[in-house]
């Protein structure tokens, strides 16, 4: 009841503009509050059945791995600006696009190396864009960062280098890589923008090394790339011994409070502790920053000392909430532990109660878990963390009990059960419930809606005189595989770990399903008013039952005319979902998974969808080098 | 002449399964199931072909129609989770196609 009332209230109290249109969709979560709304009306759960391909185009950058090149991973969200359509590549290539034909303007090669070399693939999240306000060249301008640290700015009207930034307008990042420089700053995530200010995060390899280069946001002036400010986020004192809690996924900013919001991941290694027991405030939490001296204005931890690798995976979304007569200046965090942190981001403060609940202890050697953690009831997870999913009875019946005597096997004593040289249930799993699509929100109704991953992993800490060997002897060619699975050295700590999917000897999932869902929550009362399985597994080609959803990377994009637009799933499908029950409406079958999210923009009068699909490891082993637009059709 | 009719729904199953394992854009392109798929539809009209041309008699003739029964269903259900709706109608028509000419009595080489 309360579910209907919610979602009548939206469309009584927000009638849609007769003319609504999104002019811009120039950051990769669409606009700098990274809600994930577009203004367009002419998307309803009527006309969307209309949608028909515009154009489709095929960039070229992709392998999968079984040449020279190494695997790509394409996640980018295409950039709506200055009547363009701009694409960063994973071989670190910008191509603009006319986005009424998908003609190609110009391309740009920044010819970066095409090495894996802090990740296991050729990863690419996009490019952001700036302009100054006046005219002339190099007044617009796009930004490409590179796996080897470096961010280049060009023309955004020819493509051209600007020649005025960093050195013939490339900027080597990595010169300020000063400390524990184990590997480059890697800027595989499109930096944000704030007025003249461009706001920089890094990729690295937390899973590899215990000392690494200490995480920190850096602010450069669009222009020149002069260095204005470089914030840290681990205490000084303990920079010798560990390192990351580093920004590789995007920020969003409130221009009028001064802050940037920016997700913080956690301290390195991944998987054992016992080198920073003292704590670092900063890591795994959200954290604003004022945009204009880079000091800490506030922070709020999401998980104290972090050994999941529960890293703050997306951009806070935000959003006014109202409550009776206040408006509420709101940011929302999706976690990778599947909770929402909805607070006041003036301040930080919950906007809904936080349980300190005890956790359990680690009987790892050095190691000291915290005594308790923080846990959010409402809104209600994305996923049930209060215990492990169940086992799956088909999965067992296969394979003649194999997962229910894992099940025996593993330890699990609750979310936040400390990594153990038995194996540990990691649930949800490193990839995590919610990752870097994030949540969209409609800011009409405040209404969050948002993809969700129900994957079970066990993790196994090695101890170090074992590891070589067993690494040696292992056989079942997972010895590398980035964060999400595989061997890890840890190297520095008293234990490699090894991780993967808790599946049966058949490869199906132990736990059972739904593997994916689609929910949508009201901010104000943190009510869930729905949650649907969303999209399919598919494995051979074999899809899944419906009832059983899918995995998914990437993040929705819902419009003023209630419809949310999502990828994200295995089963190589982009969607357009009724945003009032999240029942499918239209879909159609692309290249690859679409890891991505969504552009919705109004170009010339006209909306368009565009997705791309570039595929990602993490669900299945295809990868793609797709755009396809699409637009209504005529009735 | 009837039974050379009765090629007709495995000979658009083998087109189909081909379609969807070769071309893309059908969700399944080049994929393993995919690639079973046109075993199986390949199987089916191999089966059907060797009963009407050959007339196979007594335990052989029964041995071809369950072999072909079994490859016609298995990539019925095979097209049905690879989300190939023509080809699963197509082989629930081959498959019914089978049973016909299961039940009909084997043709006969008239004596000289």
């Amino acid at each position: 009841m309360t579910r209907h009332l919610a979602l009548l209230s939206t469309s009584l109290l927000c009638p849609l503009p007769a003319q609504a249109e999104q002019t811009r969709w120039d950051t990769f979560n669409g606009t700098l509050s990274a809600s994930k709304f577009a203004d367009v009306a002419s998307f309803t759960p009527e006309t969307v059945p209309r949608l028909e391909r515009a154009w489709e185009v095929r960039t070229g950058d992709v392998a999968d791995g079984s040449g020279e090149l190494p695997e790509t991973v394409w996640s980018a969200t295409p950039i709506y600006a200055n009547g363009t359509l701009y694409l960063g590549t994973p071989f670190y290539r910008i191509i603009a696009l006319d986005p009424a034909t998908g003609e190609e303007k110009w391309r740009y090669d920044s010819q970066s190396t095409l090495e894996a070399l802090t990740q296991p693939a050729l990863k690419n999240r996009g490019v952001a864009y700036w302009e100054s306000g006046a005219t002339g060249p190099c007044e617009k301008r796009v930004y490409l960062g590179t796996m080897d640290a470096t961010l280049h700015a060009v023309d955004a009207d020819t493509g051209k280098p600007c020649a005025d930034f960093g050195v013939n307008g490339v900027l080597n990042v990595n010169q300020w890589n000063e400390t524990n420089a184990v590997f480059p700053f890697s800027l595989l995530q499109p930096p944000t923008i704030v007025g003249d200010r461009i706001l920089i995060g890094w990729s690295g390899m937390d899973w590899e090394y215990t000392v690494e280069p200490p995480g920190n946001l850096m602010a450069v002036d669009a222009r020149t790339g002069e260095l204005l400010w470089d914030t840290g986020f681990i205490p000084a004192e303990l920079i010798p011994r560990t390192g990351t809690a580093n920004i590789w996924s995007s920020m969003s900013a409130d221009p009028e409070l001064g802050l940037v919001y920016v997700p913080v991941s956690s301290p390195s290694p991944n998987y054992w502790g016992g080198n920073r027991l003292e704590g670092i405030p900063l890591a795994t939490s959200t954290t604003a920053v004022d945009i204009e001296t880079g000091a800490v204005a506030w922070s709020f931890q999401h998980i104290r000392h972090d050994i999941w690798d529960y890293d703050t995976p997306s951009a806070p979304t935000l959003v006014d909430i109202r409550r009776g007569d206040e408006v509420i200046p709101a940011l929302v965090q999706t976690t990778k532990q599947g909770f929402i942190f909805v607070l006041d981001r003036r301040t930080g403060e919950p906007l809904f109660p936080i349980e300190d609940r005890p956790v359990p202890p680690s009987d790892a050697e050095g190691e000291g878990t915290a005594a308790t953690q923080p846990f959010v009831t409402v809104p209600p997870p994305t996923v049930p963390v209060e215990d492990l999913p169940g086992v799956w009875g088909l999965s067992d019946a296969l394979s003649l009990g194999e997962c229910s005597k894992d099940r025996e096997t593993y330890r699990y004593e609750g979310l936040f059960t400390p990594p153990s040289v038995e194996g540990t249930f990691l649930w949800p799993g490193t990839a995590g419930a919610n990752n870097w699509g994030g949540a969209a929100v409609d800011p009409r109704s405040g209404i969050l809606y948002v993809n969700s991953s129900r994957v079970v992993q066990v993790l196994r800490l090695i101890p170090r005189e074992d590891y070589e060997s067993e690494v040696h002897n292992a056989t079942d060619g997972n010895i590398e595989g980035g964060n999400e699975a595989g061997f890890h050295a840890q190297e520095g700590s008293p234990y490699g770990i090894e991780l993967y999917e808790w599946t049966n000897s058949l490869g199906l999932p132990c736990w059972e399903p739904p593997f994916g869902t689609f929910s949508a929550y009201d901010l104000a009362s943190g009510e869930r008013l729905y949650e649907v399985p969303f999209g399919l597994t598919q494995r051979w080609g074999f899809y899944g039952m419906r009832a059983w959803g899918s995995p998914t990377l990437g993040g929705p994009v819902v419009t003023a005319g209630g419809v949310v637009f999502i990828g994200a799933s295995m089963d190589d499908r982009v969607r357009a979902l009724d945003a009032a029950t999240g029942e499918e409406l239209w879909s159609d079958i692309v290249a690859a998974p679409s890891v991505a999210i969504p552009a919705v923009f109004t170009h010339e009068g006209v909306d368009y969808v565009v997705f791309t699909a570039g595929g990602n490891s993490i669900l299945k082993p295809q990868v793609a080098d797709q755009v396809v637009a699409y637009r209504l059709g005529s009735p | 002449m009837l039974q050379f009719s009765a090629l007709l729904p495995a000979l658009a199953g083998v087109g189909l399964a081909g379609y969807a394992w070769i071309t893309e854009g059908t969700g399944v392109t080049g994929t393993a199931g995919a690639l079973l798929a046109l075993i199986g539809a390949l199987a089916a009209l191999l089966g059907l072909a060797a009963l009407a041309m050959a007339h196979p008699t007594g335990g052989r003739r029964r041995l071809v129609v369950f072999a072909t029964f079994v490859a016609a269903v298995l990539t019925a259900v095979a097209a049905w989770f690879l989300m190939q709706d023509a080809l699963t109608i197509v082989m629930a028509l081959v498959v019914l196609t089978i049973l016909v000419v299961a039940a009909r009595p084997p043709l006969r080489t008239a004596a000289p």
